[in-house]
């Protein structure tokens, strides 16, 4: 028997060696430098919880901008994912297996080729521009498409819908007909059976819908870097511009770890919440 | 030498348990097989047929005791070393080789030469009558196809034993039984030996000449069909197998008492169970003298095709279940609600120490 | 068709539109002699792609993107399979935290995880380059591997192992003839899926390779410093390459969402 084991141990052993040296070890690590910090750009190991101070207060604003502006991404892709993930569960027969497949083929490639697509169309000369001035809807070119928080928003939505409706969808598709049909039956209508039925069982697709989309765009710095323009600064690029400008490990660190804390109670506390609010809308 | 293997029998069982974790799935038991037996392991779902198949087979080590095969020790063995083949639940087809790559696989790890292998192949194909899906994929084949390849391919390395768990199972009930006919010519013209695990009685007793009934990880009875119909041991067995009338007396310095009728039995003092057959029970009008018998309402006639189910109140508070055939009930059917009295020889009823 | 299904089937393609059109607009610009990104596209024309080719700069990062993208599929296939089947022998609570804890890197976000990977080369001094780029991708991709070989393999029906132990077939015997063929497509499938994501990284990548370029950094670079036509043409090979190997990978595991 003690052979067996340790040949499995063995055979996942190598996956749990990489994983430990390029991963744990290197976040360990991080974790530690994040209460360093830096003199004449080189790394002073006098543990203090200074970064983390700063964080919560000349960052403070730019962690609260990042959340709600991640919050929104996930509102956003969540809902639509699920009016997606609904439709091809209750309307689209055939056409859902191709929704499907769109959403799965381009889940894992192009994410910068998204990025500078939306660059592309909403610039003031881009093509929405272009056809709301052909359509005569506008006179002269709208200028908050492109570099604002709505293209951030836009970007990443389009970027992570296809994250967001697999969960959704799967969730949904285990929601048996019974249940449903016993509530249309019973009189309920299709709100009620929607916040009655059909949302208490979607409960883990959602929440891991959301936390997908809000997880990604907190950490994103790409997209607010290509279509944020100057006024949509995200953690991230202060993330990004303490390692790479000002060679701030310690502080870039720490902003790391700040945030991802907030996020991950921001999450817990919705699911928490879930069943409450649920409850909420029903009455 | 040839004597003693033919004292010996093929398969000998001594002393085999299993246990999971804390839940006992075989009590220590002991079986003998003889060579170009049939035999059923019939028992209901969870009893630990499964379980014994598999130590049979060596895909379990048993706990304790032995298993012998041939005279030989095969306890340590696994699979791939006792000459037993299996035709698995689900019939374990390797989906991506054609029939023809299933049959020949045993023979093709055996390093039987081509020529032979071929040989071989193409006659136990024949003989399944499925030559002519030799090229088909198993998902291209029926329940009953995939039946027959999954014998065919056991069949073909010409085991000792031939195990199989529950072959019929997952038939419909129409090829059920005309492959259960199959199943027993193949028997006949091979002359193996083969051990067949069943939850239908029904299928036990038309397939095996010999039938072991399990409960709850034992075997409770072992015997030919007509032992384990007639002379059922227990209540248990009774119960299970075909349908039975069980009745529930006292048993006092030597004699039971069933309403007016004294019933001769030894043993010791206590509650025992009285077994009858719903086809040696009659109905009759006028108290018959040298029979035993109950006075009675009839309650309910179900008519069951072949025959007419009869459902008798006693007075002593018991349920009887009478089988008239069809065309004895159509020539003298009785009305509901009639009185009657339900009686039967004292050699169509069993008295069952209570287990 | 009632009107409530209309509203919703219309609402469905335009969803659709809103996945396709900017990625379409892409490759729709890279074929025409248009070189800004506006309406009309232009004759067709591979001019964009002639000039691309023709730049030392997309041929280096071609063949970076080419060697950390087979070595990261190779590596992935080979330690996730062999993962996968020690997660499936070992007990079942065990295995589904090691899986937990494997799949952790996927849930980070990827500049956490690049900043740590590059805080720790310059702390142990390692040299950035291909070299450390193959390990650093293969702790995100690894996890889908092992995830999908995995589910292969306790949907894999145990009776066909023991038909092949009951006609003599040994362990090795097993594997190759009976195991290896029946989860071969999704070992591809997983392979290919671990190369498009490989192939598509750039934040991590970025953080990790030192000097050098893939081709999403060669994007990432064009973009910065002009807006170049060809850029169209490198982002619809980016697309054609990383969807075209998510199409083949889901194919071959039959995943369907
Ligand atoms: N691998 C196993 N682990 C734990 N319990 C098992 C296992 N196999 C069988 N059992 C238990 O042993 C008992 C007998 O099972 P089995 O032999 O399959 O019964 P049968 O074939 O008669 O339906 C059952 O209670 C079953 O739950
Ligand atoms: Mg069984």
């Amino acid at each position: 028997m003690s052979s067996v084991r340790s040949r499995d141990v063995a055979a996942v052993a190598p996956s749990f060696l990489v994983w430990t040296g390029f991963f744990f070890a290197p976040i360990l690590y991080l974790f530690v430098v994040s209460f360093w910090s830096v003199r004449q750009y080189k790394l002073v190991t006098d543990a203090s919880f200074d970064n983390y101070l700063l964080a919560a207060g000349e960052y403070r604003h730019a962690i609260v901008f990042t959340l709600a502006l991640a919050a929104l991404v996930g509102v956003v892709t969540t809902v639509f994912a699920f009016a997606m993930a609904y439709m091809i569960r209750f309307y689209a027969g055939r056409f859902g297996n191709v929704l499907l497949f769109i959403a799965l083929t381009t889940l894992f490639g192009g994410y910068l080729v998204k990025i500078y697509a939306w660059k592309g169309l909403l610039g003031s000369t881009g093509i929405i521009n272009q056809a709301l001035l052909a359509a005569g809807l506008i006179s002269e070119p709208i200028s908050w498409l492109l570099y604002s928080p709505f293209a951030v928003v836009i970007t990443l939505v389009h970027f992570l819908l296809p994250y967001a409706l697999l969960p959704i969808n799967a969730a949904l598709r285990g929601v048996d007909d019974a249940p449903i049909e016993a509530a249309r039956d019973l009189g309920a209508p299709p709100s009620r059976i929607l916040i009655d039925v059909i949302l208490p069982q979607c409960e883990r697709g959602i929440l891991t819908a959301f936390a997908l989309a809000f997880f990604v765009s907190a950490g994103d710095y790409v997209t607010p870097q290509l279509v944020g323009g100057t006024d949509t600064f995200m953690i991230g690029n202060f993330i990004q511009s303490q390692f790479v400008n000002r060679m701030n490990a310690p502080v870039g660190a720490a902003l790391a770890f700040a945030t991802l804390l907030m996020t991950l109670l921001v999450v817990a506390l919705l699911s928490l919440l879930y069943r409450r609010i649920l409850k909420a809308c029903a009455t | 030498m040839l004597s003693a293997s033919e004292h010996t029998p093929l398969l000998r069982l001594t002393g085999i348990s299993k246990s999971f974790g804390t839940q006992v799935a075989l009590h220590p038991l002991d079986l003998s097989v003889a060579r170009g037996d049939f035999v059923a392991l019939l028992g209901p779902s969870g009893c630990g047929k499964t379980t014994l198949l598999r130590v049979i087979g060596g895909f379990l080590r048993s706990d304790q005791g032995r298993v012998e095969i041939n005279g030989a020790d095969v306890t340590d063995l696994g699979p791939e070393q006792r000459p037993t083949n299996m035709v698995f639940q689900g019939y374990g087809l390797f989906p991506h080789m054609t029939v023809r790559e299933n049959v020949a696989y045993g023979l093709k790890i055996a390093r039987v030469p081509a020529e032979k292998r071929n040989q071989a192949v193409g006659e136990i194909l024949e003989m399944m009558h499925i030559s002519g899906l030799s090229d088909r994929l198993p998902r291209a084949l029926s329940g009953g196809q995939q039946q027959r390849v999954a014998l065919a391919r056991a069949l073909v390395m010409k085991p000792s034993v031939l195990l199989l768990d529950e072959p019929l199972a997952a038939l419909d009930l129409q090829l059920r039984k005309s492959m259960q006919i199959e199943l027993r010519n193949l028997h006949r013209e091979i002359g193996g030996t083969f051990i067949c695990v069943t939850h239908d009685q029904g299928e036990a007793i038309g397939l095996a000449n010999r039938v072991a009934v399990m409960n709850a990880g034992r075997i409770v009875q072992e015997g030919t069909p007509e032992d384990i119909y007639q002379r059922p041991s227990n209540a248990f067995v009774a119960g299970f197998v075909g349908e039975s009338n069980i009745l529930s007396l006292t048993r006092q310095s030597g004699s039971c008492r069933l309403a007016d009728n004294i019933i001769p039995s030894s043993g010791p003092d206590g509650t025992v169970a009285m077994m009858i057959r719903p086809d040696d029970i009659s109905l009759v009008e006028v108290k018959p003298a040298a029979e035993i018998s109950l006075y009675g309402q009839l309650t309910d006639a179900v008519f069951m095709g072949d025959h007419v189910k009869l459902i008798v109140a006693a007075e002593t508070g018991d349920t009887l279940t009478v089988h008239r055939s069809r065309q004895e009930w159509q020539s003298d059917p009785l009305e509901s609600g009639k009185r009657v009295f339900a009686s039967w020889s004292r050699d169509a009823c069993h008295i069952l120490e209570q287990s | 068709m009632t009107l409530r299904a209309a509203c919703w089937l219309t609402f469905g393609i335009l969803s659709a539109a809103f996945l396709v059109a900017p990625l379409a607009l892409v490759v729709a610009f890279s074929f025409g002699e248009n070189p800004h990104a506006t309406l009309p596209f232009g004759n067709p024309t591979l001019q964009w792609y002639r000039e691309l080719f023709a730049g030392d700069d997309f041929l280096a990062a071609l063949q970076n993107s080419a060697i950390v993208t087979s070595c990261v599929g190779l590596l992935s296939a080979v330690l996730g399979t062999a993962a996968a089947f020690g997660f499936t022998a070992l007990d079942r609570k065990l295995s589904r935290l090691g899986a937990q804890l494997i799949s952790l890197p996927v849930m980070l976000p990827p500049l956490v995880l690049a900043l740590a990977l590059a805080t720790a080369f310059s702390a142990t001094r390692i040299p950035l380059g291909l070299g450390t780029v193959i390990p650093s991708h293969l702790i995100f991709t690894q996890p889908f591997v092992i995830l999908i070989i995995y589910a292969r393999l306790t949907a894999f029906d145990r009776s066909l192992i023991d038909s092949a132990r009951d006609l003599g077939a040994s362990s090795l015997q097993i594997f190759f003839t009976i195991t290896l063929p029946l989860i071969a497509p999704s070992l591809i499938g997983a392979t290919l899926l671990s190369m498009a994501i490989s192939l598509d990284d750039f934040v991590i990548t970025f953080f990790t390779i030192g000097g050098g370029m893939t081709l999403p950094t060669l994007i990432w670079g064009m973009l910065r410093t002009h807006l170049d036509p060809t850029i169209n043409a490198l982002g619809t090979l980016v697309l054609v390459l990383t969807l075209g190997l998510s199409v083949i990978a889901f194919k071959l595991t039959r995943y369907k969402g």
